[in-house]
């Protein structure tokens, strides 16, 4: 009753603004032709107040596009649905048994939204998230990398970030200054440092992560397919990290950085060249005088502001701080892109897809809603929970996934499957396992191998190869977890007791939902057939479920 | 007013590909269909049941053609390998030899293969867009730019599915390559491969230690345990699978199809079992291993390797050093992997490509590095289908510019398909979608070339 009690509010918001909403298809088309050109969305977001229910705005935008588009909207998912698809989301895990049978028989009709609270403000979502973050900002690596980001306290820096909700626009400013002023966000300086002084790698990053926008292919030319990404942005942005430099202090690794240089001109394919002034995307620019040409810029103290200890010393003229404080601090792609990346990460695409792809090339699915959504979320402060609740809460969230007339993804018609990250695959086989020598199975090693074979995080597509298959098939790993040796779980079942109910235990202990009545029947067979060696057959039965497609995928 | 939410996506991706051709001519042409509860939603580049029109593929497999792509990503220079410019301001340091092809030099780096001229083809009027790796790569392998959201399988994908049996234990598409890491192909090699014609075409992927891990049964399960306990697995994914079509879905179900296929073919990747005067011979380095690998994976039943090796050839810092020490390497590798070829009576029917993505700028940078070149590079081939010892097109005196013959990725493509019995004309027809050509824009393969 609320609910369409704001629909209506908002149908005459939406009235009032010209109906943007309110288009035929090929009325669609011929804006979206029209508007092809121009990388900003109508001024529609900006006449929706924000303050409005986000979750209704959410469902308001996408049963539009249903309707315009003449696609039919999945059915809403029940409660058992719900909770494995949440906990994978927020916790990076399948729930546990008890976790579901707990959560189904609460009577409450605000259950549903009472458990993402809860899960928001667990440990293991910092945990999770964390990792996700890892990912993303800085990527896979290999054993020795990880040890050195949790030394250089990257990990507790990212974990603490998200335990306490800081907001998006702080946590990227500290990552991109990289001047930690307390202990506590220490780690943060790991983000640039771990770019080893190779300033174009740093800006990609920045653009990438910060931004939403890969300018990688800048570097030589203007983008050729996003007209507003110029090389001028590429070495601009380089330029305000090419005076950067790493060290090592007692505090920990931290990033210098000169009062002098940097000056360099790039050139473009046709040969001619232009000075690297600070520059970025949305006409951002920094004015810094440059010297001329054979004047040898010498460097001394007074170009320095005194710092304490033995942090190094900072230039009166910081080209990074001028970076935060122009142009990252109010720039419109910084909410933009963590909405569509957070977008993209529960419903499993971006608004715009791939997530890192904010150009003009790339235009949203419902460019409308991610206007919207971007202001709301600034405006919130960038609150980034109060976003994954708001997102969680929303009926779009909670459609099923059966996808059976393979309708284009973007109109989130139905929910879309998403693969468990290399971490959620490996902590959710724990969960169902329970193995006995817990932490045997849970070291860096194992979770790096792991992480590098699987290391697909919000791709464009996730394409799975045989190694994967190989390695769930055979691997020692995998064969020693799945039995009745290591399993508490599988133990559980060699008990004597009906197969019909093994079976059953086992499809809600491992897949969270009962068998229909031909799983039943084939897996019956499968076990019967193996009287002699039960134990065996429950390990089979155990391993086909685990490596099955409906576990591997968040759904 | 600017409302984008719509089904048809203008212009922007359009100016990515030339209409395609509506002739008559092509409209006749024979078409490869799209069936299945799956055509319908290219956004979701997962159609598994492409089929050809059996006679065609038939007679192709008959002749049972093969390829082996040794790709030199990041771009070799042209000027140090396939068109020297020696004594011009573009030429660099290196002379230039005479080969077997009277009249007609390459780089002075490559002494063995300038022996072998005569066998190869030669393309010195390469003339492509993308200029910078990903899309460059992407392109050159595919044959054609992105045009979202459809998914245009690799060469190796499509000449899998044309050229191969899918039902051998032997994989078809193999890339070879040590380097989980390396930058602007690492990004191309977690793309997808096989677009359209769907996972089980993609490629199967070995590399740095050279063979295959978790290929043996697991500890005291028996094959008849193993492969009932994959059919329990296949069960149980049914359901699942044919409710969600989608691309990742459908990926990940397939790669179990193949374990077992290549648990019987693995010894194949063991290359201990190799002869000691072969690794001697191609070694010690990982590229010349992997083109040794190559040779043996078709000789035994695969249809495509594709050997590449991390990036090494984006000489933007050093050219003249790096190439001094790659180029050398590459020569010895080719010349082997022809010889070899040709000693077991396989190059008429096995088609060597050598190529990277671009070639290099006629001038240095400030790191005497030459950076990325689209305009004006060269790519060597040999055997199947091709006549041996032609060389096509020309730069001008600086390799500024072509000045006979450009030939972009689309009439190279034609011609790597001509050469394999294939039809570059052929089309993938999907109800409600666009038609897609084998090879777009109505491209001529280069007739000269082609025996």
């Amino acid at each position: 009753m609320v609910r369409s009690a704001i629909l209506s509010v908002l149908l005459s918001v939406l009235f009032a603004a010209g109906n943007h909403w309110i288009l035929d298809a090929q009325e669609a088309a011929n804006s979206a032709a029209l508007s092809a050109k121009s990388p900003t969305s109508t001024d529609f977001g900006a006449t929706i107040p924000i303050g409005l229910n986000a979750s209704h705005v959410i469902d308001l935008a996408l049963e539009h596009s249903y309707r315009v588009n003449s696609v039919e909207a999945a059915k809403s998912i029940d409660d058992l649905a719900f909770a494995r698809r949440i906990y994978l989301d927020l916790v990076g895990r399948v729930p546990r048994t008890s976790e579901l049978d707990e959560f189904l028989s609460l009577a409450n009709s605000s259950k549903r939204s009472v458990l993402v609270d809860r899960l928001l403000a667990s440990d293991e979502h910092a945990v999770h998230m964390a990792e996700v973050y890892d990912a993303i900002l800085i990527g896979r690596t290999n054993v020795d990398q990880v040890n050195k980001r949790t030394e250089a306290g990257w990990l507790a820096y990212l974990r603490d970030a998200v335990r306490q909700n800081r907001p998006w626009n702080q946590i990227t400013r500290e990552i991109v200054l990289a001047r930690p002023t307390s202990p506590e966000i220490r780690g943060a300086a790991w983000y640039l440092y771990a770019r080893k002084d190779k300033h174009q790698d740093i800006a990609e990053a920045v653009s990438k992560d910060v931004f939403g926008v890969r300018i990688d292919c800048a570097q030589c030319h203007d983008h050729p397919l996003a007209d507003e990404i110029k090389q001028k942005h590429y070495w601009g942005l380089v330029a305000f990290f090419n005076r950067s430099k790493n060290v090592d202090t007692p505090q920990g690794p931290r990033i210098s950085e000169s009062a002098i240089g940097g000056f360099s001109d790039f050139a473009n394919l046709e040969g001619s060249s232009s000075p690297n002034e600070l520059r970025f995307l949305e006409d951002r620019y920094v004015e810094e005088a440059r010297p001329g040409k054979d004047v040898k810029e010498e460097d001394k103290d007074e170009l320095y502001v005194s710092v304490n200890g033995t942090d190094p010393r900072v230039p009166k003229f910081s080209r990074r701080e001028q970076f935060v404080e122009k142009v990252l601090a109010d720039h419109p792609l910084l909410g933009k892109a963590m909405v569509n990346r957070i977008w993209g990460w529960m419903m499993g695409r971006g608004l715009v897809h791939p997530v890192d792809s904010l150009d003009s090339f790339h235009p949203a699915s419902h460019p409308e809603l991610l206007d919207w959504l971007s202001r709301d979320f600034v405006a919130s402060g960038y609150d980034v929970r109060r976003l994954i609740k708001a997102i969680a809460s929303s009926h779009s969230y909670q459609l099923d996934s059966a996808n059976t007339k393979n309708v284009d993804p973007k109109w989130f018609a139905t929910a879309l499957p998403k693969p468990l990250t290399a971490e959620m695959l490996q902590r959710s086989i724990l969960t169902v396992l329970e193995p006995i020598e817990t932490s045997r199975w849970n070291t860096i090693e194992k979770r790096v191998a792991f992480a590098n074979l699987f290391p697909d995080v919000l791709t464009e597509e996730s394409i799975a190869n045989v190694a994967q298959g190989l390695l769930l098939s055979n691997s020692e790993t995998i064969t020693e977890l799945v039995s009745m040796k290591q399993s508490r779980f599988l133990q559980s079942l060699a008990a004597p007791m009906e197969t019909a109910t093994a079976i059953e235990r086992l499809f809600v202990g491992i897949l969270g939902r009962k068998p229909d009545s031909d799983e039943l029947a084939y897996c019956k067979q499968y076990i019967d057939g193996r009287i002699d060696q039960r134990e065996r057959a429950i390990e089979g039965l155990a391993w086909a479920m685990i490596t099955s497609a409906e576990f591997r995928f968040n759904h | 007013m600017s409302h984008r939410t719509s089904s048809s996506q203008p212009s922007q991706n359009e100016r990515m590909l030339n209409a395609p051709c509506g002739s008559v001519d092509h409209r006749l042409h024979r078409r490869l269909f799209l069936q299945g509860s799956l055509a319908g939603a290219a956004s979701v580049a997962s159609f598994q049941s492409l089929f050809s029109v059996p006679a065609f593929a038939e007679s192709a497999k008959a002749r049972g053609k093969r390829c082996i792509l040794l790709w030199l990503c990041g771009a070799p220079s042209q000027f140090e390998t396939w068109d020297p410019k020696p004594g011009r301001p573009s030429g660099g340091p290196f002379g230039s030899i005479p080969t077997s092809i009277p009249g007609v030099h390459i780089s002075e780096l490559m002494p063995k293969t300038a022996t072998i001229m005569d066998q190869l083809t030669l393309v010195r009027s390469m003339s492509t867009e993308p200029n910078e790796h990903f899309q460059a790569i992407d392109m050159l392998t595919r044959g054609e730019g992105p045009r979202p959201p459809f998914t245009r399988p690799l060469l190796g994908s499509v000449l899998a599915k044309q050229l191969g049996q899918l039902d051998s234990p032997v994989p078809q598409f193999v890339l070879l390559d040590p380097c989980p890491e390396g930058n602007e192909f690492k990004s191309f090699k977690a793309a997808n491969w096989a677009g359209w014609l769907g996972a089980e075409y993609g490629p199967v992927r070995v590399g740095g230690k050279y063979k295959l891990e978790n290929v043996g049964l697991p500890e005291g399960m028996s094959a008849t345990d193993h492969s009932d306990r994959e059919a329990l697995r296949a069960f149980l994914s049914r359901k699942f699978v044919n409710d969600h079509q989608n691309s990742a879905v459908q990926s990940y179900n397939a790669v179990f199809e193949r374990v077992k296929g290549l648990m019987q073919s693995a010894p194949l990747f063991d290359l201990s079992k190799l002869a000691e005067a072969d690794r001697a011979k191609y070694g010690p380095g990982t590229f010349g291993m992997h083109t040794l690998l190559a040779r043996h994976l078709v000789e035994n039943g695969s249809t495509f390797v594709m050997v590449a090796n991390g990036m090494p050839w984006d000489c933007h810092v050093f050219n003249h050093e790096t190439h001094q020490m790659l180029v050398p390497e590459m020569d010895r590798i080719v010349f082997h992997l022809i010889n070899d070829l040709k000693e077991r009576s396989m190059l008429d029917d096995t088609l060597v490509l050598v190529m990277g993505e671009f070639g290099r700028t006629p001038w240095l940078n400030e790191a005497r590095g030459r950076d990325h070149y689209p305009k004006a590079w060269s790519m060597a081939m040999a055997g199947c289908g091709l006549k041996p010892g032609a060389v096509y097109g020309a730069t001008d005196e600086n390799g500024v510019d072509v000045s006979v013959n450009p030939i972009n990725q689309r009439r190279l493509f034609a011609t790597i398909y001509a050469a394999l019995g294939l039809d570059p004309h052929e089309s993938y027809d999907l109800p409600g979608f666009p038609t897609f050509y084998r090879v777009e824009g109505d491209a001529e393969p280069i007739s000269e070339l082609l025996a």
